[in-house]
């Protein structure tokens, strides 16, 4: 699991560590850094799987405002029953130009080098460590994307490819229904940010569990009335819908009746429903998932059943899960134990601090509510 | 479970035994949306649990036609497990409801000395009811299996070497869920 995070110089976050565990609940006033802390995450992660260059994911306004310094550092701390990894990205920015470089990037495991590039006479040399962690030879890498990405299986790398499989399994989304469509033209393995490539990323799910519909219905059925099964019928040249089946019981005035509805014309609230409950089941072991505000699209009956399931699956499962909610049943179930408040002490850089409990005799969320929360 | 309840209200301390309870009922056939758990958000988890305890009852006493049940944990800590009950009702006499009947759908659990007592039992440990067990914590979860052997035990396996509360708690969920 991701046991630590730290970032400078990336939006309000200075010089930030942030300690997770196996669920996380950060909560903090509005611009306080939650978010910033979730796209500093995705932007490492989608940067070691190779699908982006820096300068698509640590452009120059990513850079904290008031900071002059043009230097980013990224870095996380994962832990695996395989061991500890550590991985430290340093960007190297130049505000004129509005162009950004990799100037160092470092892999460990175990306090050994896996992996290792530094910006030197205007190139970036790399040398790759093989898993007895002997040196091997030095090379000259593209400094606008990972090394670690570039680096291609081998028997003698293994311990860098599972660090970069398990990195893989991170999945960071602040979910918008309004923009998840219901047709995919392809298959995705990463869910977006607005989690829009919804449809594409669950062919992707579903073709790696061809159980996965059947696993899901049993929970959909509780939760989307009248949902009877979901569907991906083809639409030619490889494109594929996401239907949901619908069955009306018959009841005194009511006809009984069947009919389907492709997922955008499902309500938001149950395309949240569908997305939390595939994350739940599909997302397996050794995964993070960390979602931004997941329950802001549901029905106050809804928050509670997926909560009871993630707590149970984030800490029996090696699923780890950090949230951010400023919702009073979430507040109240996991600030004390797992929360961490983040403010911006006089507008300035990001701190987080643990929750305490408070003898005051007021709920977390109330005192949350009213601003007396380390009061 | 012979009758199904709509919701079965959960009233507990704190997440580890919310874990444990809302396991023990997904076990035991109840639905996972018809739990409605909650744990105390606050310092005096015990006075927390006693008020809500008032609250849910009268709830229940008003809504007749409902079929809601309610669960109630605190741990006995150094109390027995008869004074924490007595508790109970008198925070319900003293709001002039009366005391709960066992005819009643309310099953108020108290582990004694604490639900780690509990846990550490259905593990496999011989355990007394005056010694604290390891915590949790941050891995309440992890109590899982011991959840499923509860489930599996009781009511018709339970032993003499479980600790009294145990098989108190056992009997008081065994007539909620065979109601």
């Amino acid at each position: 699991m991701l046991r630590k995070t730290y970032v400078d110089n990336f939006r309000t976050l200075v010089n930030f560590d942030l300690p997770l565990g196996e669920l996380t609940l950060l909560l903090g006033p509005n611009g306080s850094g939650k978010t910033s802390v979730f796209e500093a995450v995705h932007a490492v992660r989608d940067f070691l799987c190779g699908e982006k260059t820096a300068n698509e994911l640590f452009h120059t306004g990513t850079l904290t405002r008031w900071e002059t310094r043009d230097t980013q550092v990224f870095e996380l701390v994962l832990a695996e029953p395989i061991g500890e990894f550590i991985y430290h990205l340093e960007i190297q920015h130049d505000r004129t130009r509005q162009r950004c470089r990799v100037r160092s990037e470092r892999l460990t495991h175990g306090g050994h080098n896996l992996f290792e590039s530094r910006l030197d006479d205007e190139q970036l040399r790399a040398r790759l460590y093989r898993d007895n962690y002997t040196a091997g030879p030095e090379l000259l890498v593209d400094w606008s994307r990972s090394g670690v990405a570039w680096v291609q299986p081998r028997p003698e790398n293994t311990l860098l490819t599972s660090f970069k499989r398990r990195m893989e399994r991170v999945i960071v989304a602040r979910l918008n229904p309004a923009a998840m469509g219901a047709v995919a033209d392809k298959e995705s393995p990463t869910l977006a940010w607005d989690a829009s490539n919804f449809v594409a990323w669950f062919r992707h799910v579903a073709a790696l569990d061809l159980d996965l519909m059947t696993k899901l219905r049993p929970a959909l059925k509780e939760v989307v009335l009248g949902l009877d099964t979901l569907s991906l019928p083809s639409l030619g040249d490889n494109t594929k819908a996401l239907v949901a089946k619908f069955g009306l019981e018959e009841a005194p005035g009511v006809r009984g009746a069947t009919y389907s509805c492709r997922f955008d014309e499902l309500s938001d609230g149950e395309r949240v429903l569908l997305l939390l409950y595939t994350l739940l089941e599909c997302a397996g072991s050794e995964c993070t998932l960390c979602l931004d505000e997941p329950e802001n699209f549901l029905a106050l009956r809804e928050i509670q059943p997926w909560l009871n399931m993630v707590i149970e699956k984030a800490q029996s499962q090696a699923f780890q899960t950090v949230l951010i909610s400023h919702h009073p049943e979430l507040i109240n179930a996991l600030a004390v134990g797992t929360g961490r408040w983040l403010e911006r002490p006089s507008g300035g850089p990001t701190r987080s601090r643990e929750i305490t409990e408070d003898d005051s005799g007021l709920a977390i969320a109330d005192l949350v509510a009213r601003g007396w929360l380390h009061e | 479970m012979s009758r199904r309840y709509t919701t079965v209200i959960v009233r507990c301390e704190d997440l580890q035994q919310r874990v444990f309870l809302y396991r023990y009922l997904i076990e035991k056939g109840v639905g996972r949306r018809e739990v409605q758990v909650q744990h105390s958000p606050k310092g005096d988890a015990k006075h927390w649990v006693r008020q809500q305890h008032v609250i849910e009852v009268r709830a229940l006493r008003k809504k007749p036609h409902l079929s809601i049940a309610l669960v109630t944990m605190l741990d006995a800590d150094n109390r027995t497990v008869a004074e924490r009950k007595e508790e109970l009702d008198a925070a319900l006499a003293a709001s002039g409801q009366e005391r709960r009947q066992l005819s009643e759908r309310i099953a108020v659990l108290v582990p004694r000395r604490n639900i780690e007592t509990w846990i550490h039992r259905l593990r496999g440990n011989t355990v007394n009811e005056s010694d604290s067990y390891p915590r949790l914590r941050g891995k309440e979860s992890r109590c899982c299996e011991a959840v499923r052997e509860f489930a599996w035990r009781c009511p018709t396996r339970m032993v003499a070497d479980d600790p009294p509360s145990l098989r108190d708690g056992c009997e008081e969920l065994t007539r909620l869920l065979s109601r």
